[in-house]
């Protein structure tokens, strides 16, 4: 019922009245004030808030204006008067001046404060709260919400609250009569919900959208905000590819959409289209390579929105075919003065590992496996058997990533302002280490202003914010990992005075702590600056532009030594010098109208265009011969030197427009399109129109449904149908054109073709259809939402295979192959127990996905058809299959599928897909008093890449190996995972092991997990202990990240599966932020 | 008032539909700054001449190419020239026994290489044709380098996998499918190609070396082919041809033959890569003291010369690993180095000889014959061949060959599948592993995947 009466509110709030003038005419002579009042208010329906106290010393007035504005009459009016006044909404208030002698008044001067508290329709508010804080004074509104609180320390606190709103805080100034307008707290399914262009409440929604506050990141220790969102949100992927810092991920909304091209969704910023995931920014050392979101500071974020429907993401055109992830970073609201700092620090280790072999076991394994050769093990192919240390033991693993990694971090904010104009400016600085030997470090400062204002008529908005950071990076040329498995009685790595040591009985294994001296430094800058002007001359009508700019830079430097390298092959020195640069701006002017027809339906009109340019340019200078390292760092020091440079241009327009319309908060349809101009496609191609319609049914509304089902307290039935692009191709495939080439031929620069010209081909389209239920219960106190969609890719961009004899691989075209994802997504929230001091609240999500390759012709005969199969998904595994270890010979079998007697890619068939086929989260917040405590466990059901089978190295070479694969297979009869050991290339066992097991589906070994991911533990100091330090409020929190997981996964971590590169961290954070 | 917000609305709504009308101008977009359109590139001197160098540029950009160092390793040892130390290393190829794994390889190395520099010789060859504002003589010599690339492209894909596409367009459309051509009549493709570009290009190298292909370049080529197809009368009179131009002379000092100042390079490819003479120099010689050669000469190949031969001596090498004494090939004497001293020797006047020697025999002119093998054995410290029939001969010009010749360009390998000698003399060598089919490797499956009209060479 309150929910009924709640928006009954808000309907009164849209439909209010406007039959008054909007100009005065006032002739009148030595007349007293009040009576100027109401002759004002009968015009313009102004109401005057003053005591009559106030106007004791008032002069009468005297004045002949014709329809001039209501705040000049005032002027007049107020002339020589020892009172002013402010317009707010309205009221007219009348204030008394210098009722206040100076400012440096003492600490403890008692001032009388009176006021009138309202809610949000300007309707008074009666029994609300007013406390003051620190002079413990408190009273209650009378029935026409006015107060009057004595003896309060001047510059104190004034809490107000009442129930159903939200309390607010004021600090005390100058002004002494004090207009309160109290907000509606709002209920969950009152929340603003933003889709792009326009916003609407969750109720209201005829989309899939999904909401992340940015506290849900922040209790999570990590750097980059994207990552935080891991097991949050139903039906988004992210995949952490390694533990380092900076590292890259890969987010994919409801599946892999596009056979070949990006897979991305959008990520947008304030409104500002950023940077995807797996845009390179960096064009040196792909592995280790930043995410650009590593430079997003997740203390800044407010939200971040996930767009996945058509209805939510059509509006985006042809690049909402893989979903939408908009980003809002904070904004200052409180009028209040305040500083906020945060700071904590924190440490990481390596969460998962394999076990290795020691000296023992892995010179058994080589003496095996030499023995099942029949060959001696001489210098040139054992120098581990023959002439190293037979019982010298070294734990690489520990020597490489078994450090302990350390972040620190710091953030200060300072906002303020007036009702009018808000700012908030910020700074913040992280530093993470590595949990590698030798000081690699990723450090990021960042600074942001926002600033907002409105006009005192409330017509003109203007909101800028700026935001830089700078990360500088310094890590390894490559990831040590890949070291762990060195012999473990290879050498020590440095003799007795520091040197590097190369070999050991003239056999070098290499030394990888020469790259501890290989430096990658990459320094990051992003530059994000972003305004919205509107500006409303009638309520119902705005007009906006919305203005941004984004810059990324990234200056890299990879400098490779004398001093890392091998002295035996007289090397020299080199050093490559990369520079980035990608700028965009866009530009967004839009017009919104909103109307009622008769009474219930009410209509919301949006449209508007977008111009975007992006452009990227790249240098690349690569210095060779350097013969000595000090020199390193200076190009025109470099022998020999060869460079690249491009600049690529992405040009981008659009229509857009929106209607909705909303019949009685009962029936609601959302009408989205766009037509959209890229210059990425050929110029024939490049205009296309993208829509969606959404619909939503709120049918707990309807009385039968009311009477039926007495406890649900909310429910609604959604759908929407529409058509979205892909444009994620590269920028210039159209063109006819020769590149140069790396090198000049005898002092002549070098043209080569730059591809098969085909300028004949445009958007991937992307289908996308979605039904959903949403429920509330016993006062939504249990919500539910139930999602279903299938989403058909259609027109495919591909790099078509082709014969080289045609001069290239492949050819960018339009293909007609469908690839369908469907899915259905389920989360729940329940708020288990809510009492004064105890609350438990839980929200469970989980998605399933299913990926298809529903046609793709002429696969036979093209060069998929050993990657794809129709009917499976994209991500097939396609291989032999392994019937295990021959209990004969010891050596793996696979089965001739064809019969033809040869073990080849005759033999292969569909054995799975890596997809997961459900994942989701399980988060459990709990507060009691101070205390708050959240859990968040992930899931994921899935098969992954089996760590030893996928290294395709045979059992028994100059590598080590975990310690489980000591099962193998030795005499006749044996039954074992692990075939014999050998390390001969002319052995029948080492085909089978380095070739045919990585292609077999003994690679598919089931990668599931449960993780406990986070758990975030804070306590509030008591108010009275933080009083003392002029405090608002004081926090102590503890954050845990990636604590247990629970798997059958045999390599290092399931989630990002490689053997080769490091697993992600347990970080551990402790800090402190507080509110003055 | 309210018609002023009217009017503030209808101009916005005005900006945007003027803006909105631009739109089509506004998605255009500059060039690319590292790409050139293609009709541009021939229109202008210098872009179409680095549209030829570029195809040289490319060939020696990366490594593990057949035109700068892979032909030398795996022809050498698909015949009887080299080894790998590591056992079973490369064994596919020494045993003749190329299976799927090696189709990669050599798609990479030989068949996809190949292909593309001869796209961009046939896209050159059809936009020089249509070209306005590039000078007669230009014109004449980038459609002969372009056709001379293209018959040397095709000579090495014939002699390695016999019959192959024979592709003249640059359009994907005509020529994804394309099947096999015969032998014969891609020799006479190139032929013709070759006879054109001898009258298109001019006697002089256009630079200050020999490393841009000239009249007597493309003749080289030519006598070759027609050597290679029995045409003993042509083959002999190219090969005089360029002998008795005076251009050219044997070094007398073996060590120098290799070098970027060699008198008896025909035609020769600068190394691009900054700090790196050749990779046949960087695959071949061993990199540091403690490293081993990866490639070894065979016993074989040592033992076919004769005594006194300096070629052995000076083009051989040997170092002692692990209590072995292991030969390498020494032809190429600098592994890598800032400066640039050895150029890859592709085109070289001994050759000549060798091929004026051969087609004379096979004209019956047993005292040319003799003549031409002794001015090569006398630079070699040897004394005048002592053979004097045909038959014996015969044996002499092959024996001769191999000395020379040894790990370079193919030369052996091609020797034996041309004579037919190939069985003969690899079955004693090679053993059970050897079959008749192997003188032809496999087409690459990847290329018969994408192409279902290829057909598999026998044996495979």
């Amino acid at each position: 019922m309150k929910l009924l009466i709640l928006l009954t509110v808000v309907c009164c709030l849209q439909v209010s009245a406007t039959g008054y003038s909007q100009t005065v005419t006032l002739s009148v002579k030595n007349t007293p004030l009040e009576k100027v009042f109401k002759e004002v208010k009968r015009q313009t329906g102004f109401s005057f808030v003053y005591t009559r106290d106030q106007l004791k010393n008032s002069l009468p007035v005297t004045c002949n204006i014709v329809k001039a504005e209501l705040k000049e009459v005032l002027s007049i009016c107020f002339r020589n008067q020892p009172l002013s006044f402010v317009i707010e909404e309205k009221y007219v208030v009348v204030q008394t001046k210098n009722t206040i002698a100076n400012s440096d008044q003492k600490p403890d001067l008692l001032v009388d404060v009176k006021g009138h508290v309202m809610g949000e329709n300007g309707e008074p508010l009666a029994g609300a709260t007013i406390m003051a804080k620190n002079s413990n004074r408190g009273v209650s509104t009378n029935n026409k919400g006015d107060f009057f609180l004595q003896g309060v320390i001047a510059g104190d606190i004034l809490t107000i609250s009442s129930i159903g709103f939200n309390s607010q805080e004021i600090v005390l100034g100058k002004q002494l009569y004090l207009l309160i307008n109290l907000k509606l707290a709002v209920h969950s399914l009152e929340e603003t919900v933003v889709k792009g262009y326009y916003s609407t409440s969750k109720k209201l929604n005829t989309g899939s959208v999904i909401k992340i506050n940015g506290s849900q990141i922040t209790n999570q220790p990590v750097s980059n905000p994207i990552l935080g969102l891991e097991g949050l949100v139903p039906g988004l992927l992210v995949t952490q590819s390694n533990g380092l810092p900076g590292s890259r991920f890969t987010a994919l909304i409801r599946g892999q959409n596009s056979i070949q091209n990006g897979n991305s969704p959008l990520f947008v910023i304030d409104g500002v289209p950023f940077l995807s995931d797996n845009d390179a920014l960096t064009q040196l050392n792909g592995m280790l390579a930043n995410s650009p979101f590593n430079s997003i500071d997740p203390n800044d974020i407010e939200s971040i929105e996930i767009l996945k429907d058509a209805d939510a993401t059509a509006i985006y055109g042809s690049r909402g075919a893989n979903g939408v992830i908009l980003i809002t970073t904070k904004k200052n609201k409180a009028e209040r003065n305040s500083l906020s700092l945060n700071i904590s620090r924190g440490w990481g280790k390596v969460a998962r590992t394999m076990k290795l072999m020691n000296t023992q076991q892995y010179l058994e394994m080589r003496k095996e496996a030499f023995l099942n050769d029949s060959m001696t093990p001489a210098n040139y192919n054992a120098p581990d058997l023959v002439s190293w240390d037979q019982n010298r033991y070294t734990d690489w693993k520990k020597e490489f990533i078994e450090g302990t990694a350390q972040t620190y971090n710091a953030q200060l904010r300072y906002s303020g302002g007036n009702q009018f104009t808000k700012f908030s400016i910020g700074t913040g600085y992280y530093k993470e280490t590595t949990v590698f030997p030798g000081e690699f470090e990723d450090k990021k400062t960042t600074a942001d202003i926002n600033i907002n204002h409105k006009s005192q008529d409330n017509k003109l908005n203007l909101n800028f914010i700026t935001s830089y950071s700078a990360d500088n990076s310094l890590l390894p040329a490559q990831d040590l990992t890949t070291f762990i498995n060195l012999p473990p009685n290879s050498y020590p790595l440095k003799d007795a005075s520091g040197n590097l040591v190369w070999r050991e009985a003239d056999y070098s294994v290499g030394n990888p702590l020469a790259l501890l001296r290989q430096k990658n430094i990459v320094l990051t800058d992003r530059l994000t600056a972003n305004g919205i002007i509107s500006y409303r001359p009638i309520k119902s009508l705005e007009v906006k532009a919305n203005f941004g700019y984004n810059k990324v830079s990234a200056d890299e430097k990879i400098a490779s030594p004398i001093s890392a390298q091998d002295p035996a092959y007289a090397p020299t020195g080199s050093a490559v010098f990369g520079d980035n640069f990608i700028r965009t701006w866009i530009m967004e002017p839009q017009v919104s109208y909103k109307f009622n027809v008769k009474e219930k339906l009410k209509i919301e009109v949006l449209t508007g265009t977008t111009f975007q340019q992006t452009s990227s340019e790249r240098k690349l200078i690569i210095g060779d011969g350097y013969t000595n390292d000090a020199l390193l760092n200076s190009i025109a020091a470099a022998p020999y030197l060869s460079a690249t440079n491009t600049k690529v241009q992405y040009h981008y327009a659009a229509v857009f427009g929106r209607i909705g319309m909303d019949w009685a908060n009962k029936y609601v349809i959302n009408i989205t399109g766009r037509r959209d101009g890229s210059s990425r496609f050929g110029p024939d191609n490049r205009f296309a129109n993208f829509g969606a319609i959404g619909a939503a049914w709120i049918f707990s509304k309807e009385k039968f449904v009311q009477k039926a089902l007495p406890f649900l307290s909310f429910g609604k039935i959604r759908g929407s149908y529409g058509v979205t692009g892909n444009d994620q191709i590269g920028n210039y495939q159209f063109l006819d054109t020769y590149k140069g080439t790396i090198y000049a031929y005898d002092g002549q620069p070098g043209l080569t073709p730059s591809r098969l010209f085909n300028s004949d081909y445009s958007w991937e389209e992307n289908k996308k259809i979605e039904l959903a239920v949403e429920l509330g219960f016993f006062q939504d106190k249990l919500t539910m939402n139930l999602n279903y969609y299938k989403n058909k890719s259609d027109n495919q961009i591909i790099r078509y295979s082709l014969p080289t004899q045609t001069g290239f691989t492949n050819v960018l075209l339009n293909f007609p192959g469908v690839v369908q994802n469907k899915g259905y997504e389920i989360s729940i929230n329940a708020e288990i127990i809510k009492s004064k001091n105890f609350q438990w609240n839980t929200t469970f999500n989980i998605s399933h996905n299913q990926n298809t390759l529903v046609s793709f012709p002429g696969l036979a005969n093209s060069s998929y058809t050993s990657t794809y199969v129709i009917g499976k998904p994209l991500n097939a595994f396609r291989g032999l299959h392994f019937t295990g270890v021959d209990m004969q010979t010891g050596i793996y079998q696979f089965e001739d599928l064809n019969k033809d007697g040869i073990i080849d890619n005759g033999d292969y068939d569909y054995h799975g897909t890596t997809d997961p086929k459900y994942f989701g989260g399980l988060s459990n917040s709990f507060s009691y008093k101070g205390f708050q405590l959240n859990i968040l466990l992930e899931f994921r059901k899935q098969l992954g890449y089996d760590a030893v089978y996928y290294s395709q190295t045979a059992l028994g070479v100059l590598i080590n190996q975990p310690i489980y694969t000591l099962n193998r297979w030795r005499k006749v009869g044996d039954a074992t995972s692990y075939q014999r050991y050998t390390q001969d290339f002319t052995n029948p066992a080492f085909y089978p092991a380095t070739y045919n097991i990585g292609s077999s589906d003994a690679v598919l070994t089931d990668a599931s997990y449960i993780r406990l991911k986070n758990i975030a533990l804070s306590y509030d100091l008591p108010a009275s202990w933080i009083k003392k330090l002029n405090a608002v409020n004081w926090k102590l929190f503890l954050h845990v990240q990636n604590i247990l997981t629970i798997t059958k996964y045999k390599g290092h971590d399931p989630e990002s599966q490689s053997l080769s590169s490091l697993p992600p961290l347990r970080m551990i954070t402790v800090g402190t932020q507080v509110n003055f | 008032m309210k018609s002023r917000y009217i009017n503030i609305l209808l101009f916005t709504l005005m900006l945007q539909g003027l803006i909105l009308t631009s739109c089509k101008k506004f998605i255009a977009v500059d060039d690319p700054n590292d790409q050139l359109n293609s009709d541009m590139v021939f229109s202008d001197s210098s872009t179409a001449v680095s549209a030829i160098t570029g195809i040289y540029s490319e060939m020696l950009t990366s490594r593990n190419l057949f035109s700068n160092s892979s032909i030398t390793l795996y022809g050498g040892m698909s015949a009887d020239e080299l080894y790998s130390y590591a056992p079973g290393l490369n064994e596919e190829f020494t045993k003749n026994q190329i299976t799927q794994v090696n189709h990669v390889n050599i798609d990479n190395s030989f068949w996809k290489p190949a292909y593309k520099y001869i796209y961009a010789a046939n896209l050159a060859i059809e936009k020089l044709s249509q070209s306005q504002g590039l000078s007669g003589s230009l014109k004449n010599q980038l459609t002969g380098e372009a056709k001379f690339i293209r018959a040397f492209c095709f000579f090495h894909l014939v002699n390695l996998f016999g019959d192959v596409p024979l592709i003249l367009s640059s359009k994907y459309q005509d020529n994804a499918a394309a099947p096999r051509t015969t032998t014969a009549a891609v020799y006479t493709q190139m032929i013709n190609d070759l006879s054109d570009a001898k009258n298109l290009l001019s006697a002089d190298y256009v630079t200050a070396e020999r490393v841009r292909p000239n009249k007597w370049t493309a003749a080289a080529l030519l006598s070759r082919c027609f050597l290679y197809t029995n045409q003993w009368q042509n083959a002999a009179t190219e090969a005089n041809s360029i002998i008795a131009t005076g251009v050219y002379s044997l070094e007398a000092d073996l060590n120098n033959v290799f070098l970027n100042t060699s008198t008896e390079a025909i035609w020769q490819l600068k190394p691009v890569r900054p700090g790196f003479n050749t990779y046949e120099g960087l695959d071949i010689l061993p990199t540091s003291p403690f490293s081993y050669p990866t490639y070894l000469v065979t016993a074989n190949l040592r033992g076919s010369f004769e005594t006194g031969d300096n070629r052995k001596s000076t083009w051989i090498n040997s170092r002692v690993y692990n209590n072995d004494t292991l030969y390498f090939p020494f032809k190429y004497k600098v592994p890598n180095g800032a400066t640039l001293s050895e150029y890859y020797m592709v085109f070289r006047l001994a050759e000549q000889y060798l091929i004026r020697a051969e087609a004379a025999l096979n004209l019956n002119n047993i005292s040319d014959a003799r003549a031409n093998l002794n001015s090569l054995r006398t630079r070699a410290g040897l004394g005048n061949t002592l053979a004097n029939d045909i038959s014996s001969l015969k044996l002499a010009i092959e024996q001769e060959r191999q000395a020379e010749l040894f790990c370079e360009w193919g030369h052996r390998w091609y020797d034996l599948k041309r004579t037919g000698r190939a069985n003969n003399i690899l079955a004693p060598i090679k053993g059970a592993t050897w079959q008749s089919t192997d003188v032809l490797w496999p087409i690459p499956q990847q290329e018969i995947n994408l192409n279902p009209s290829l057909t598999q060479n026998p044996g495979y």
